[in-house]
């Protein structure tokens, strides 16, 4: 054979293109409605995690003479029909809020790519079977499927975390097996089988990595929804029992009292909005951030 | 001393429809032969190239040698054993023996690894133990002509000769004995392209490798092969040395193709 070059090494030197570690978060920050996010969702975050440090009263303790007052120094939201200071049950309602979204947003985030990595890259069938498991499920509309569990099984905050699992995990698994779809014929899986890995390897050490991003992304955006579910839920009587506080059973204790004292529903409508908007703002900018070319899914 | 690889009347067949549908559609023969009657042998130390346009079948059958999609009949023997047939647990040796670089440098790595572990891979698959997988992924890495710095660098982070150089490292790291490169240029400049097929010579010379090269492009095969086949539509339309089909071509298919070929100075 001719080599016409003895020279195989010329372009082999040139640099590396680096990037730095935290680009990504710079490119948040510097978009108004990312930074605005992110500062909402820590907000929440601190105050339910600082809840005990913060309250300036036991969210349980009763003041009878200053029933249904208004913001005071003393109260900075008033206090509510039992004479407790709504402003210390508004940080501890965001304990439970923040307790039940994620820990079920973060178990359907498990369960949904465990179930959608199998139904991509497994065997037809069993795609098949595990489709028509999701959309039976996404089939009931999330309320009534609450109402119905909860009748069964009776309220609690564990009925509720069991239901939103439930019902939201389906989408996770359909993402999930989406992108694995459209991953398991890249190049790089197909490298990677003709080296022999098995699908269990390339499943955890190779589509893993490249699913998760846009699930993060869909989590954060889920989170309030699920917040208000816990809401509307509590609301309704069917969430937390008392005297345990949530942002749902605040509104609902206002709403009796709304024409003479409107503070107690603004108290507890106030932070729902904060934590809807911020997180949105938030897993949308990320979005902007990892993927660009990313359509909305839903 | 028999060849390294031998290809027998292979035929691979793809389905276009699902059972019912063919039944509903009334059609005999729901399938598409992507790969029909190919024979060829694949010697030590030799380069066969395998000539074709676009949907001719050459990635379909190089895929079929590493057993990526099966073929229905004919035969495939390495170093006389047959691999037609082979459950893909029994294909893990041939895996070692046989490696094969993908058309796109850059996609054919795993993008959020980086290339210390590309490299080692391999290592982890087959469960290694003997040897360090990362005193390796340095003694692979300087094989091929990149410095220490790349081990630490992501897939996207290189350019595509670079990431051309990482795919041929993984590929040589369990010392296979033939080489099945998709494309080795594909999508390379003009001078990298003549680094990479350098490079590649220089390791064939160096550790006595077999590759079978799958390419449409003519003067790379001129460049690198010993023989060369012509692929069109699924067959073989011409065989023969390299000099021999470049000085004599007697297929007209080789001919037109041979005319397609760009002149440096037309005038």
């Amino acid at each position: 054979m001719t080599t016409t070059t003895p020279e195989d090494t010329a372009g082999a030197d040139a640099p590396i293109k680096r990037e730095p570690r935290l680009a990504w978060l710079w490119q948040l920050l510097r978009n108004p409605l990312g930074a605005l996010g992110l500062f909402l969702v820590l907000l929440i975050v601190i105050s339910a995690l600082g809840a005990d440090v913060f309250s300036p009263y036991d969210y349980k303790a009763l003041d009878v003479k200053n029933r249904l007052a208004g913001p005071s120094w003393a109260h900075l939201l008033g206090t509510d029909n039992l004479g407790r200071d709504t402003f210390s049950r508004i940080l501890h309602g965001g304990q439970v809020a923040l307790y039940v979204a994620l820990v079920s947003i973060g178990v359907s985030l498990v369960l949904g790519l465990a179930l959608g990595m199998l139904a991509g890259y497994g065997p037809r069938w069993l795609d098949n079977i595990l489709l028509l498991c999701f959309d039976s499920v996404r089939a009931f509309p999330v309320i009534m499927f609450a109402l119905a569990v909860i009748t069964v099984v009776g309220p609690s905050l564990e009925t509720i975390i069991g239901v939103v699992i439930m019902t939201t995990t389906p989408g996770y698994a359909r993402i999930a097996r989406n992108a694995t779809l459209s991953l398991k014929n890249n190049e790089f899986i197909l490298a990677e089988r003709s080296l022999g890995a098995r699908g269990k390897r390339i499943m955890i050490s190779h589509l893993l990595p490249n699913l998760i991003a846009p699930l993060l992304i869909l989590c954060s955006m889920d989170i309030p929804v699920v917040i208000t579910i816990e809401a509307g839920l509590s609301f309704l009587g069917l969430g937390v029992k008392p005297p345990t506080p949530s942002w749902g059973s605040i509104l609902y204790d206002g709403y009796s009292f709304i024409r003479n004292t409107p503070w107690i529903v603004i108290a507890g409508g106030i932070p729902l909005i904060i934590t809807t908007l911020g997180f949105t703002f938030l897993g949308e900018s990320l979005r902007d951030v990892f993927d660009p070319k990313m359509k909305k899914d839903r | 001393m028999p060849d390294l690889l031998e290809v027998e009347h292979l035929r691979v067949r793809f389905r276009t429809a699902g059972l019912v549908q063919a039944l509903l559609k009334g059609l005999d023969d729901p399938f598409i032969d992507a790969v029909m009657d190919v024979s060829f042998s694949l010697a030590k130390g030799e380069t066969f190239g395998l000539v074709g346009e676009s949907g001719s079948g050459k990635t379909t059958l190089g895929r079929a040698i590493i057993g990526l999609v099966q073929a229905q009949e004919g035969s495939i023997k390495f170093e006389g054993k047959e691999l037609v047939g082979l459950k893909d647990s029994q294909y893990q040796e041939v895996r070692r023996n046989i490696a094969m670089m993908f058309q796109d440098p850059i996609a054919s790595l795993s993008p959020r690894k980086k290339v210390r572990s590309q490299i080692a891979e391999p290592f982890k698959i087959h469960n290694i133990k003997d040897k360090d997988p990362d005193q390796e992924a340095r003694r692979l890495l300087k094989l091929v002509g990149l410095h220490e710095g790349f081990l630490e660098a992501y897939p996207h982070q290189l350019s595509g000769g670079q990431a051309r150089r990482v795919g041929v490292a993984r590929a040589l790291s369990l010392d296979p004995k033939v080489i099945i490169a998709d494309e080795p240029t594909a999508g390379l400049d003009v001078s990298v392209q003549g680094e990479i097929l350098n490079l590649m010579n220089r390791l064939q010379r160096e550790l006595g490798l077999s590759y079978l090269i799958i390419t449409h492009n003519l003067p790379v095969v001129r460049h690198v092969s010993d023989r060369l086949a012509i692929m069109y539509l699924g067959r073989f339309v011409e065989t023969g040395t390299t000099t021999e089909i470049f000085e004599k071509p007697a297929h007209p298919y080789t001919l037109g193709l041979l005319a397609a070929v760009p002149e440096p100075d037309p005038g």
